[in-house]
């Protein structure tokens, strides 16, 4: 009996160890502030002078530091701070939801949500400098893009003097809302949220707007709604980076071919611009690009093999192309697929930009897939909250920039940001 | 002696409850008679369907589901309900792989082997000796393991053919590694990590994979051993009555922990093998195979009362997994429908087979 409790004891002591030594490094989940010394000590010295005059010196700093910004690199040696350009807004129609699947504008909605959105009114900017204000930032999982994501939100606020605070809800609606109230709770300066469900999106942000937080959509598109009580959004234009990577694979063979897709989580806006707009693209851009089949397998290359295998054996010579919506466990094994069935001929493309799905590129397992910076999209999501506490005005949406990578141009995209 | 005959057979069952040859045949078969219909469904979906290819897809599609599944079901069979940990056993292994992978495939494979029989291991005495529950021990080492590899990773992943100075200060082996071996920035990674993600993409007679070898290899120990030895007579014995297998002069605590380190050995050498898919050794790779190996060990009519079942039935359970999404995305059935449409056969095979036992006797099934 005492040998039993003694082994009971033990074990609850190393789990209790294991669980504190990971909550304490937080997983990757909590980061601490990003430069302890400089955000902590610069409010301290605005207490203690004169207000205005500091605010000014404040500012004044802040707007240098955003200047030095310009010149800091990821971890990939490309500018840390990268822009696309805003594509032309459609009018938009007076029922998108009611728009066959097959129309491009079916999905204005949330392809161009927050172009057009009339703003609440705007939480007011103190406009006394970026230096020392605090960011929560609220992101999707632990996914090493995730990793990559803060990486470069945190190299950006140690660049800008922000205290930056990272948490991540596992991919868990629920989980994500708690995040939001402990957010609430703690007061910071500004919330940065990457909403996990469009849908969803409109409550949160006017949850975070009516406790006179302000606060960015980053990474993932929120619906038009949420996008009332948002200051701004910054993320991957997914739409369009879609249309350019059809466009590209639909040029390459001919513009005429069987496609099969592998899609996003359903729900999310990678689900409709990785799949219903490449689909509803090329219904009015190239008719002879004919729909196949589409499945949702998620992200395990087992069951992508499986499927891929599935679809060479059902539409044998008839399927030539496969858009993907994940360039690592789907790339692999859709690559892994055709190279059993030795059908070479088939044209793989899919969103990037892993080392893995490069590495696949530069093999030719995938043929051209999208251009997206990790670093950059949690990067220009803190610089453009230190423009808002500069004073700034902010555009409603900064995108990050639309490029393919193909075997051509990859050496240029390398090394991988994850 | 054992009466293990009896234990098995139902013989305490009431006089008036006969066994009826349908059960008896839905019993052993049930699973078998499933894929026979599902084969004459098949026949319609694409005339390729009874092609070689197709079923090697099938069995390809299925074999790291399958080596899990053998695994797991020695603990089911020991009446453990299941292993939770399986999928960060998984990944755990993988990432051991990687690292160990430096110094070539075979220090790779043995060390995230003996990575699964540890953990096996502290499972079994656990369960076994405390009489913990086996679910929530095993949902605990899931989540302790987890953070583990969360927080020695920071959150990265590991690539096998990219390390940099830095990828040395993180993971489980690397530091040490590090320290005790100052050539190790020197090992060629690219030409190692070639060997490593070969291992997916090895193939007998140019047509059969590696992994599926290993599979059939792993379930035909699987089932030497649980139907032609002494242990698998143990586990029989404790499955069907823990209590009574300790009475009778057999070391539970040692049969249960042999059972959790079969199901870790098992479920680390599939992490091996979904990391050199992969490519990548990460913390979420194995996500979902616990439940998915419970479906097919109880499709294939394996019970979770524990004690009864067999190997070849849990073959049976993991191609029929693979042979209904296969069928559904010949029909060309979304992912959605196929779930439900799984969710179905599923509910169909399980209440068959617990009829069946029922009907034979078994009440408990």
């Amino acid at each position: 009996m005492k040998k039993k409790l003694f082994l009971i004891a033990a074990l609850c002591i190393v789990m209790a160890a294991t669980m504190s030594l990971a909550a304490c490094s937080g997983g990757g989940q909590e980061e601490a502030p990003a430069d302890d010394t400089a955000t902590t000590e610069e409010p301290a010295a605005t207490d203690t002078t004169d207000e205005p005059a500091a605010t000014e010196s404040n500012l004044d700093a802040s707007k240098a530091l955003m200047a030095s910004l310009e010149s800091v690199k990821g971890s990939d040696g490309q500018p840390l701070l990268i822009y696309g350009e805003a594509r032309e807004v459609p009018e938009k129609p007076a029922d998108p939801d009611a728009l066959p699947e097959d129309d491009p504008l079916k999905y204005w909605n949330i392809e161009y949500a927050g172009r057009q959105t009339e703003k609440a009114e705007e939480i007011k900017s103190p406009a006394d400098g970026c230096i020392g204000k605090k960011i929560i930032a609220i992101g999707q999982s632990e996914h090493p893009y995730w990793t990559a994501v803060f990486n470069g939100a945190k190299t950006a606020a140690d660049a800008l003097q922000m205290e930056l605070t990272t948490w991540n809800p596992n991919g868990d609606l629920n989980q994500q809302n708690q995040l939001i109230d402990k957010a609430i709770a703690e007061k910071p300066d500004i919330i940065m949220l990457s909403p996990l469900d469009a849908k969803a999106s409109a409550q949160q942000f006017k949850k975070i707007y009516d406790a006179g937080i302000p606060a960015i959509a980053y990474n993932m598109v929120p619906s038009d709604e949420a996008m009332r009580y948002v200051l701004a959004l910054t993320a991957p234009d997914d739409f369009g980076q879609f249309k350019k990577l059809g466009e590209y694979v639909a040029e390459a063979v001919g513009g005429k071919a069987g496609v099969c897709y592998m899609t996003h989580l359903p729900g999310g806006s990678p689900y409709f611009a990785r799949y219903s707009n490449v689909r509803a693209f090329y219904a009015e851009n190239y008719p002879d690009m004919k729909y196949l089949d589409h499945q949702s397998p998620g992200f395990e290359a087992p069951k992508a093999k499986q499927v891929v295998a599935d679809w060479i054996t059902k539409y044998g010579d008839q399927l030539n192309v496969i858009v993907l919506s994940d360039d690592s466990a789907q790339a692999e094994g859709c690559a892994q697929a055709i190279r059993e069935a030795g059908r070479d001929d088939i044209k793989v493309v899919a969103a990037g930009n892993s080392k893995v799905g490069m590495d696949l590129v530069k093999s030719g397992g995938l043929f051209a897939i999208t251009y997206q910076s990790a670093e950059a999209d949690g990067a220009i999501a803190v610089r453009a909250a230190a423009e808002y506490f500069n004073g700034e005005t902010l555009e409603p949406c900064y995108y990050l920039p639309q490029a393919i990578i193909t075997k051509d141009n990859v050496a240029d995209y390398e090394p991988a940001q994850w | 002696m054992l009466h293990i005959n009896a234990v098995d057979s139902g013989a305490n069952a009431p006089a008036s409850i006969k066994k009826s040859s349908f059960s008896t045949i839905a019993n052993r078969f049930g699973v078998f008679l499933m894929i026979g219909a599902l084969f004459i469904v098949g026949a319609f979906a694409s005339p390729q369907f009874f092609s070689a290819s197709n079923f090697l897809n099938i069995l390809s599609a299925v074999s790291i589901l399958g080596m899990v599944a053998a695994g797991v079901a020695f603990v089911i069979y020991c009446g453990k309900y299941g292993d939770m940990s399986v999928p960060m056993v998984m990944a755990i292994s993988g990432v051991i792989s990687v690292e160990l992978m430096r110094y070539g495939l075979v220090p790779a494979i043995c060390g995230a082997v003996a990575t699964g029989a540890v953990i096996g291991c502290v499972n079994g005495v656990v369960i076994g000796k405390l009489k913990v529950n086996a679910i929530i021990w095993t949902l605990a080492m899931n989540f302790i393991l987890e953070g583990l590899v969360r927080w020695s990773y920071k959150g990265e992943q590991i690539y096998p053919d990219m390390a940099t100075e830095s990828t040395y200060q993180t993971g489980f082996l690397l530091p040490l590694m590090h320290s005790l071996d100052s050539h190790i920035m020197e090992i060629d990674l690219v030409k190692r990590a070639e060997a490593f993600n070969g291992l997916a993409q090895t193939y007998f007679f140019g047509r059969i994979p590696l992994m599926l070898v290993v599979m059939v290899c792993v379930m035909a120990a699987c089932y030497f051993v649980m139907s032609k030895t002494a242990y698998g007579n143990q586990l029989k014995v404790v499955g069907s009555s823990y209590d009574v297998g300790n009475m009778s002069g057999i070391r539970a605590t040692s049969v249960v922990m042999g059972a959790f380190m079969v199901s870790s050995i098992c479920a680390s050498l599939a992490g091996v093998f979904i990391t050199s898919i992969n490519k990548v050794g990460a913390f979420y790779v194995g996500q979902g195979y616990d439940f998915q190996a419970v479906t097919a060990i109880i499709l294939g009519g394996m019970s979770l009362a524990g004690g009864r079942g067999s190997i070849i039935g849990v073959f049976g359970g993991v191609f029929l997994m693979g042979l209904i999404s296969n069928i559904l995305t010949l029909f060309g059935v979304g992912t959605f429908t196929q779930k439900m449409i799984s969710g179905a056969i599923f509910i169909v095979v399980v209440a068959v087979n617990a009829r069946s036992l029922r009907k034979l006797g078994r009440d408990d099934a």
